[in-house]
């Protein structure tokens, strides 16, 4: 069912609307909620939850692209539900790819170094604007999805091995940017 | 910065590009450029870095020199494709003729006011090939390799001319293709870092150099005849591979450490040695890990990885020439083992297991998926342990994979032999423990690992509509993965799970 198809069913506040939601993007969204939390059943719970927050969003957001702003709740809340577990296991994907990012992106803790979540969205947007769209592609799969290298892999039908150089190469060319925009990392 | 800071700094990025990963094709890396008519088929081979000499251009002509690879069009005819020279394959290979290996990348040279043209190799040797028009399949070698199926093809009729050899004019004969090889025992003593030089002798008597340097890193196929040791008929490679695991490091040059995360990289002679550090799941009981042998500038290096307390620390090795495997040192190797264990036959680089195309299982984590795969003829390889057959068969092998390692003949037959016993086993017979409706990818985690199956549309089920997909061992159990296809057309990706008297292992004929 097309995506403006579904926002009409929920702005008529059609029970239809959330059937036709989990079978578009149910998939999508539990494997973003479980790349992060690793537990198939808090990330089921997390993909109810986003059918929830859609439901309480839509109207009068109108959501374009919906699979982004639906995998966007998904993710929120899985992190949140991340974060907030002291005894999450650490060997989660997201657990790996945030330990490469946080790495990459070490600071001295000054203030002066200090990097607000808000500086580092758009250090990254403008970063990624940058890239090549296939690097991009590899980044956001790792980073924004969680996926494992084995699974950006399949997806590009790459090898393993060339998906790990080739973000060991992003994460320089990051840590490079980072630097001639004055940060000492 | 805090970690919360980092993944809410994930969370502002563009939807535009979050979008874009998602819908993001493969398919559109590919970029193939035909040198005659015909539609190409799959891409293949090295990264070719061609350097051109810092030179001012030449007033006495132009001088150009490019890469050729043999494809299939649509009528099974032989043609050229033009590769491009910054596109990286995963996958190369070429013909072994049981001393030698030529690599299936054909050069030829272009250009105005040429008188002639040298070509020069520091190491290994150049042959002619023809490559007739109107050529077709049955003229030449194919083989499929890799989980994208690409089609590697190449001729056998090689003429050798030597180190050097001078062609003269401007134009070359059509279809002749000169193409690089070397003698090698097993595809692991084929250097990774060749160096072509190309020179052009222009009418006024002016020159132009271009540098070629192949950088033969990734996973190789050939077709042809592999060596095999007259004691016990098993592959050299074999041997080899066993002779280079045992050997102590003491004895070889240090040349590089560094602690390493999830990449190890190091320069050697102007080629960077690029590893993935292993799972932990992949280190011995030593906590090390070694990495398969590299030959680069005429020298064998050995990477290892090493535990040390939380850290791994990446190790190269230079071996020693005068420790380089032959018959004489396995020998006084084997001497000096004498009387502790025996050599043990199953090698650390195992194929992975029993498998369809996926990503994500834990054999496939291995450090450099460099090795190489000599298939003795039939070219078409059957399928053996780890790989699965060019094409697609009833029994559900979802396509070739080039193994990651050298293992015994007995053992690949073995590992055939329990791989088939599970695709014919009734699934009626499996207790299933998990199903679910699929589309275009199944993705199931076994133990710590993802698994994910991209379904393509002509998987060969067979007759009870079941397409096996892999076989796993988890916590002492035996499990199958399998696509199902009922009798609406709808697909279900299934996981079973094998009861212990129909294990392979439990058999009575085992």
């Amino acid at each position: 069912m097309e995506d403006q198809t579904i926002i009409a069913l929920f702005q008529s506040r059609s029970e239809q609307a959330i059937t036709e939601l989990s079978n578009k993007y149910g998939k999508l969204c539990g494997r973003v909620a479980n790349n992060i939390l690793h537990n198939f059943l808090d990330a089921e719970e997390c993909v109810n939850d986003t059918w929830l927050g859609v439901w309480d969003s839509v109207p009068p957001q109108q959501p374009d692209p919906l699979m982004t702003y639906v995998c966007g709740i998904t993710r929120n809340l899985a992190l949140k539900k991340y974060h907030a577990s002291t005894a999450q296991k650490r060997n989660s994907t997201y657990d790996v790819a945030l330990d490469e990012l946080e790495a990459c992106l070490a600071l001295p803790d000054t203030v002066e170094t200090e990097l607000s979540a808000r500086e580092l969205a758009e250090l990254l947007n403008r970063f990624l604007k940058k890239l090549d769209q296939e690097s991009r592609v590899i980044f956001l799969r790792r980073y924004w999805y969680a996926d494992s290298v084995s699974a950006i892999a399949s997806r590009l039908r790459m090898q393993d091995n060339r998906v790990s150089v080739r973000l060991h190469r992003i994460r320089k060319r990051l840590r490079d940017d980072l630097r001639k925009e004055g940060f000492p990392v | 910065m805090r970690r919360e800071e980092i993944s809410e700094a994930l969370s502002g990025i563009d939807s535009q590009y979050v979008l874009e990963a998602e819908t993001y094709s493969w398919k559109k890396r590919r970029r193939t450029r035909l040198w005659r008519g015909g539609v190409a088929a799959a891409a293949l081979l090295c990264l070719v870095i061609l350097a051109q000499a810092l030179l001012p251009r030449q007033v006495g002509g132009i001088f150009t020199v490019k890469a050729y690879a043999l494809d299939l069009d649509e009528n099974g005819t032989v043609v050229l494709r033009e590769e491009d020279l910054l596109e990286k394959s995963d996958y190369w290979g070429g013909y072994c003729d049981g001393e030698n290996y030529y690599i299936n990348l054909g050069f030829r040279y272009e250009g105005e006011s040429i008188e002639n043209v040298t070509f020069s190799a520091e190491e290994g040797f150049f042959a002619w090939q023809r490559i007739s028009p109107g050529m077709s399949e049955e003229d030449v070698s194919a083989i499929y390799a890799g989980p994208e199926n690409q089609l590697l093809v190449f001729g056998e009729d090689f003429e050798v001319c030597g180190s050097s050899v001078t062609l003269e004019g401007t134009e070359m004969e059509e279809g002749l293709l000169l193409f690089w090889g070397v003698e090698a025992l097993s595809p692991d003593d084929i250097p990774k870092n060749p160096r072509i030089t190309a020179e052009a002798t222009f009418q006024d008597g002016s020159t132009q150099i271009v540098d070629i340097h192949l950088n033969l890193s990734g996973a190789s196929v050939f077709g042809g005849d592999m060596q095999t040791d007259d004691r016990d008929g098993m592959p050299v490679a074999y041997h080899q591979s066993q002779y280079y695991k045992k050997l102590s490091l003491e004895a070889c040059e240090l040349v590089d450490e560094q602690t390493v995360t999830d990449l190890y990289e190091c320069t050697v002679n102007d080629y960077t040695l690029s590893i993935q550090v292993p799972e932990r799941e992949a280190f011995d009981e030593d906590g090390q890990y070694r990495v398969r042998r590299q030959r680069i500038s005429g020298a064998f290096y050995l990477p290892v990885f090493q535990l040390e307390g939380d850290a791994c620390v990446a190790r190269l090795y230079r071996v020693p020439e005068e420790l380089e495997y032959s018959l004489e040192n396995e020998a006084r190797q084997q001497a000096e083992a004498a009387g502790t264990l025996a050599p043990d036959a199953a090698l650390s680089e195992e194929p992975p297991g029993e498998e369809g195309q996926t990503a994500g299982s834990s054999e496939r984590q291995e450090a450099e998926p460099s090795a190489a795969e000599t298939i003795p003829k039939p070219l078409v390889p059957e399928p053996s342990a780890g790989e699965t057959a060019s094409e697609p068969q009833e029994a559900g092998n979802g396509g070739m994979r080039v193994h990651t390692g050298t293992v015994s003949e007995a053992e690949r037959l073995k590992d055939l032999a329990r791989f088939d016993y599970y695709c014919t086993l009734p699934m009626s017979e499996l207790e299933l423990v998990h199903e679910e409706p699929v589309t275009d990818m199944f993705s199931y985690r076994m133990g710590l690992m993802e698994n994910f199956f991209p379904i393509q549309e002509d998987l060969p089920f067979n007759e009870d509509g079941y397409y096996v997909r892999g076989v796993h061992n988890e916590d002492g159990d035996t499990f199958v993965a399998a696509i199902y296809r009922d009798e609406n057309g709808g697909l279900w990706g299934q996981i079973y799970r094998v009861p212990e008297a129909l294990v392979y292992e439990n058999l009575p004929s085992q």
